[in-house]
């Protein structure tokens, strides 16, 4: 016994031998080649191994796992980490075939391969089980970048975000099943709750970002169903070869982390840079600048490059409900709103004999809408067994009796809607202003992003603002010395929201407004002085016509450090707001907001009213005039906006 | 001094505030990525780490809506359904949307699945609609029991390939 396993041994040790300088000296061929070629230098190559020049004008890896590298210092040196994959490509085979670096870096190895074709290299190709098994997951045919719409109600969506779709051939009965195939996403693995903590952590690249794959459907019921969202597919030029590179290239980055930098080196940010490493001639990273918004990246991806070569929009459940609700007679209207009151009041569910009169189509008509409706209304309740579960089973059963199909609904969103047509999301101003106290003052602004409702009304929705960064500083008369200029800070915005979807009988939206920033406020009891501002505003938002009008009970917390006293102060009151767009060009904003504060002056209390309009001449610039009144002073002023 | 103080304690509690927001949230979706299902997250990471897995999060968050609170674990190797596995999956995340359809008798979600399963969407659809009672009524939306519902249907029926 003793005997025979020796011999095994022997057996297997000279095996292993011959091997192992059978396959070095054919690795020694390789690098030979490798070398003569000077392959590390080739884009795909840096491109494989993330290697980017970084704002301090360091060359390194973006990726921050050292388990990505083969060789000790090839996060720096791309050269080494290519001469050290070659040699390990030959590295004899151990228990596990899966974990050779053949199989651990696919991507790696299938370029190295190609580009040496035309040199005889006996490659020993160890067979990948695991990385086939997910290579044939995914059956990738074609690529679509997707890019889900701003979602307000939380900070981190509302700049939106994007993840690759891998695309599968059409099923034996020639349909495509777009649920069916696998979404590749970057996201942060965040570790908080904490609304500060996070905006923090993911401000400087604290937090580990990871590559996952995860079944569309499970992104399309996340965004479209449970967050009402739409979703834009952008299926890219994308040869069969290269998606089998991505697939490749993907399998690489799943078990490493690299930082997530919030604004830059994001979701959308590595969504483009795996398609760089998977296909040496995209090109996009360099035409974005140093910030990456998702939307950006649709816009230049739609503008910059000849990649795309369609979009589709998937509309959220909120959208098609709408849809089918505009289709409706007057009379099923009202059948409707009967049906919808029942569904939140009562615990059963009859339907009327008004209903029952209906024809099969009308019913069916009626029954469809009402069951988007619920979807949108009741998104989480109808997942689980209870009251409105049991409610939505009846109508659901009820529309199983009627032999009708559904209609199909088919949206297309006009230009104006497109995210890839949005108009850029920096903005400088320069501008002007007076006051009545006979001063005048030069504007200087900027800000990082996103869109305000006086923006071009290009590619953003339309009853929102999303503000990020928003610095304002203005150059004229000290208040102390009128001979004296200065430069002051006049506004700043970290963050600031407001959601202003009208009210609708069918949904009850509310409308609300956040900032957090830095004010420089006027008043007639102090001199202009520097507040720290939290501002909430709560209420609702009227659609009148072609205007709407917000009424919301906004509340303030002010921080006033050069104040000799009453330096912390709050102060609450109604602020009504009337907006009119004309056309995407032109928009028009007026409001009145009275506040009664908490702090001791003369007088506790702040009046103001204003008028802003804006002519967008083009999707790069326009031009805001301002009236605003605060009861002791009143300013107006022009300003030149530039769109980068 | 001392108001800055309460500028950041205030910071702080609407922080928390926001914190516990979501963990009734996650509470009401009824489990972190770890227990997750066969739809989402199902943590098969092995020793050498060389896994894709499937999570979701929504760009920088992980804010979960809704949840998928049954299924069996281990659906998933690298990222991908193991075989078999896909139709307990794909039922369980698109439960609602399913039923939607079977009523209706016809979209996406069905053709997708019956796609799955290899049968023919629209013999599939028909009868789904035709027993739309027997199918979900009784399920209080259990994948499990919606699967099996669909399985002896469609077996009865002989709608799809051998």
């Amino acid at each position: 016994m003793l005997r025979s396993l020796f011999i095994i041994l022997v057996l297997f040790l000279s095996h292993s031998t011959y091997a192992s300088t059978g396959s070095s000296s054919a690795s020694g061929q390789a690098i030979m080649a490798v070398q003569a070629k000077k392959l590390w230098q080739e884009r795909q190559w840096l491109k494989l191994l993330h290697f980017e020049t970084d704002f301090f004008r360091v060359r390194e890896s973006q990726i921050d796992s050292a388990n990505f590298f083969l060789a000790p210092n090839g996060k720096k040196d791309p050269q080494a980490e290519l001469l050290a994959s070659v040699n390990a490509f030959f590295a004899l085979r151990g228990n596990d075939p899966n974990d050779h670096p053949q199989c651990r870096f696919p991507a790696r190895y299938k370029w190295v391969k190609e580009k040496l074709r035309d040199t005889p290299i006996p490659w020993l190709d160890v067979k990948c089980d695991r990385f086939e098994a997910f290579h044939k997951g995914l059956q990738g045919e074609s690529v679509s970048l997707v890019f889900s719409s701003y979602y307000l109600n939380n900070p981190s969506s509302s700049f939106g975000h994007t993840f690759v779709r891998i695309n599968k051939a059409s099923s034996k009965d020639g349909q495509r099943h777009e649920l069916l195939d696998y979404g590749l996403n970057y996201a942060a693995e965040a570790d908080t709750n904490n609304a500060f903590l996070y905006g923090f952590k993911g401000l400087f690249g604290l937090f580990p970002g990871q590559f996952r794959s995860i079944p569309y459907y499970y992104k399309v019921r996340e965004y479209n169903n449970a967050e009402s969202r739409d979703l834009w597919e952008y299926e890219l030029k994308f040869s069969p070869a290269a998606v089998d590179m991505l697939i490749a290239h993907v399998w690489e980055l799943g078990p490493t982390q690299i930082d997530y930098w919030y604004l830059t080196e994001n979701c959308s940010y590595h969504m483009l840079s795996i398609l760089e490493a998977a296909d040496a001639n995209v090109d996009i990273l360099s035409k974005l600048d140093q910030y990456v918004i998702p939307a950006d990246t649709v816009r230049v991806l739609w503008n910059n490059t000849d990649l795309v070569k369609s979009y589709k929009y998937r509309p959220s459940i909120r959208r098609v409900f709408f849809e089918r609700q505009k289709h409706l007679t007057a009379a099923e209207t009202t059948q409707l709103k009967n049906l919808a009151d029942r569904f939140s009041t009562s615990d059963d569910l009859t339907f009327t004999e008004e209903f029952k009169q209906a024809s099969a189509e009308s019913q069916a008509r009626i029954l469809d809408a009402f069951i988007d409706y619920i979807d949108f209304r009741y998104s989480a309740e109808v997942q689980e067994a209870g009251r409105e579960f049991q409610l939505k089973m009846k109508v659901l059963e009820k529309r199983s009796q009627i032999d009708k199909d559904a209609e199909q609904v088919t949206i297309d969103p006009p230009p104006q809607e497109r995210p890839h047509l949005a108009h850029l999301a920096g903005r400088w101003g320069v501008g002007y202003l007076h006051t009545t106290a006979d001063q005048d003052f030069t504007l200087l602004t900027h800000r990082f992003a996103l869109h305000d409702r006086l923006d071009p009304g290009l590619g953003y929705p339309s009853y929102s603002q999303i503000t990020f960064f928003d610095l304002g500083f203005s150059y004229g008369p000290s208040p102390l010395d009128p001979q004296e200029k200065k430069l002051e800070l006049e506004n700043f915005a970290a963050f600031e929201l407001v959601s202003a979807n009208p009210w609708t009988p069918w949904i009850p939206e509310r409308s609300w407004r956040f900032k957090l920033g830095v004010e420089r406020t006027q008043n007639e009891n102090f001199l202009p002085t520097h507040e720290g501002i939290i501002r909430l505003g709560y209420g609702w938002t009227w659609q009148q016509g072609a205007f709407d009008v917000t009424t919301q009970i906004v509340g303030d917390v002010h921080y006033a450090p050069h104040l000799s006293d009453n330096k912390l102060y709050v102060g609450a009151g109604p602020l009504v707001e009337l907006y009119y767009r004309f056309n995407s060009a032109w928009a028009l904003q007026s409001s009145a907001f009275y506040r009664r504060d908490s702090a001791s002056w003369d007088q506790k209390d702040y009046l103001r009213t204003q008028v802003e309009a804006q002519w967008s001449f083009s999707k790069k610039w326009g031009v805001r005039a301002l009236y605003r009144n605060e009861r002791f002073l009143e300013e107006t002023g022009l300003q030149l906006f530039k769109y980068y | 001094m001392k108001l800055a103080k309460i500028v950041v304690v205030a910071l702080l509690v609407s922080g928390v505030a926001h914190a516990q927001k979501k963990g009734l949230l996650a509470q009401a979706s009824g489990q972190g990525y770890g227990q997750a299902g066969c739809g989402l997250g199902s943590i098969v990471m092995g020793s050498d780490g060389n896994q894709i897995l499937a999570a979701t999060t929504n760009g920088t968050s992980g804010n979960q809506t809704f949840g998928i609170t049954t299924g069996t674990l281990n659906c998933q190797q690298d990222g991908i359904f193991k075989s078999g596995k896909e139709v307990p999956a794909f039922i369980e995340v698109n439960k609602v949307a399913l039923a939607n359809d079977a009523a209706r008798g016809q979209g996406e979600t069905l053709a997708g699945l019956a796609n799955l399963m290899g049968c023919n969407s629209q013999a599939m659809g028909s009868v789904m609609k035709k027993n739309y009672n027997q199918i979900f009524v009784e399920t209080n939306m259990q994948p499990a029991a919606i699967e099996a519902n669909i399985n002896q249907v469609v077996a009865k029926n002989n709608i799809c390939g051998a």
